[in-house]
């Protein structure tokens, strides 16, 4: 199914598109979600809620841009929000702990690496590595991931962020100053 | 060159086959500093267990995920729930509210109640013609400057 086809099929909500859309597509959501969120069930679960976003907004999308620039768009944007708002949820998680002097915490912290195979040493690299980048604002933590993560090109990365290809050389500069900022303090 | 061009390097992920006397000095100076190294491993390694995680095959069952999870938002926002959340949103100002309103009238009652209270000399008087009274006895002179100066014109 060509392009201009899924999306008259997405706006039309024909099955047979949007069932081409999450097989042709999943992959795509699925690693960009897990590039933010760097948890495999967080990431699963974010992914189904952006096929349904966009099963719902299709009739939005403009068709001036490629569909993969706008499911990076949408995941990139719903992975950042699913974070502030796990911050939020983890926040107040903590708060009632601490005054219910409850000790037990059998639930996993959800924005901790995915690293169960690993030795203990490389789960603290990682660990250092994700934390630096987490703690990037916003537009320089989008460009870096997108880029070293996905590995997309500047251009793309412009096109998704809608912004200049300059300012996405600078964030990514920013982006790298702050990285090494942060992270060669922790290394001393 | 210095450690920060080294480590700025390494952000890079310097391509040995675009730049390889890039890669060569870098290596070398890898093998001399020791923090430059620990940099290295934490980026390199951090790098690959990050990307460790990604998905490169379909998972077939996730359309019928999204299908069965469509549904369930769909019977969710049909049923009593959706009047749930909107109480809840329209709820926080609502309390607020009514916690400002009480909160003013229990202020008020507390400031009314203190400046009701009957001075140490007038202990027994209790009685609301009593109290009138009381106050005309404490403004006498000035009701007596009043009467005379009624009594004089």
């Amino acid at each position: 199914m060509t392009e201009p086809d899924l999306i008259k099929g997405l706006i039309a909500k024909d099955s047979e598109a949007w069932k081409a859309l999450v097989d042709q597509y999943q992959i795509l959501v699925y690693n960009v979600c897990f590039g933010f969120l760097q948890n495999s069930h967080d990431a699963q679960d974010l992914t189904q809620d952006i096929f349904i976003e966009v099963f719902n907004s299709a009739h939005k999308f403009r068709g001036d841009s490629k569909l993969s620039t706008w499911l990076y768009r949408i995941s990139t944007n719903r992975s950042l929000n699913f974070i502030r708002n796990n911050k939020k949820w983890r926040f107040w998680k903590e708060l009632s702990s601490f005054f219910s002097d409850d000790e037990s915490d059998d639930n996993p912290v959800s924005e901790e690496p995915s690293v169960l195979n690993e030795n203990m040493e490389q789960q603290e690299r990682s660990r250092f590595l994700y934390a630096a980048i987490s703690n990037l604002p916003d537009n320089q933590r989008i460009a870096f991931t997108l880029h070293k993560i996905e590995d997309l090109p500047y251009a793309e990365i412009a096109e998704i962020m809608n912004v200049t290809l300059p300012a996405v050389e600078s964030l990514m500069h920013r982006a790298k100053v702050n990285l090494r900022k942060r992270l060669t303090p922790l290394l001393k | 060159m210095n450690c920060k061009t080294f480590e700025e390097q390494i952000l890079d992920g310097i391509d040995i086959n675009k730049n390889p006397s890039g890669a060569k000095t870098l290596e070398e100076h890898l093998a001399q500093c020791s923090s430059c190294s620990a940099f290295q491993q934490v980026v390199q390694s951090g790098s690959e267990s990050i990307i460790s995680g990604r998905r490169s095959m379909n998972d077939p069952e996730l359309f019928g995920k999204i299908q069965r999870r469509m549904l369930k938002i769909e019977r969710e926002d049909s049923s009593t729930k959706k009047p749930v959340v909107k109480i809840f949103r329209i709820g926080a100002p609502f309390a607020m509210a009514a916690a400002s309103v009480l909160l003013g009238i229990w202020l008020g009652g507390q400031i009314l109640a203190f400046t009701a209270q009957p001075a140490q000399g007038t202990a027994s008087v209790s009685t609301t013609p009593e109290l009138y009274a009381l106050d005309i006895h404490l403004n006498d002179e000035s009701s007596e400057f009043i009467e005379s100066y009624l009594s004089g014109n």
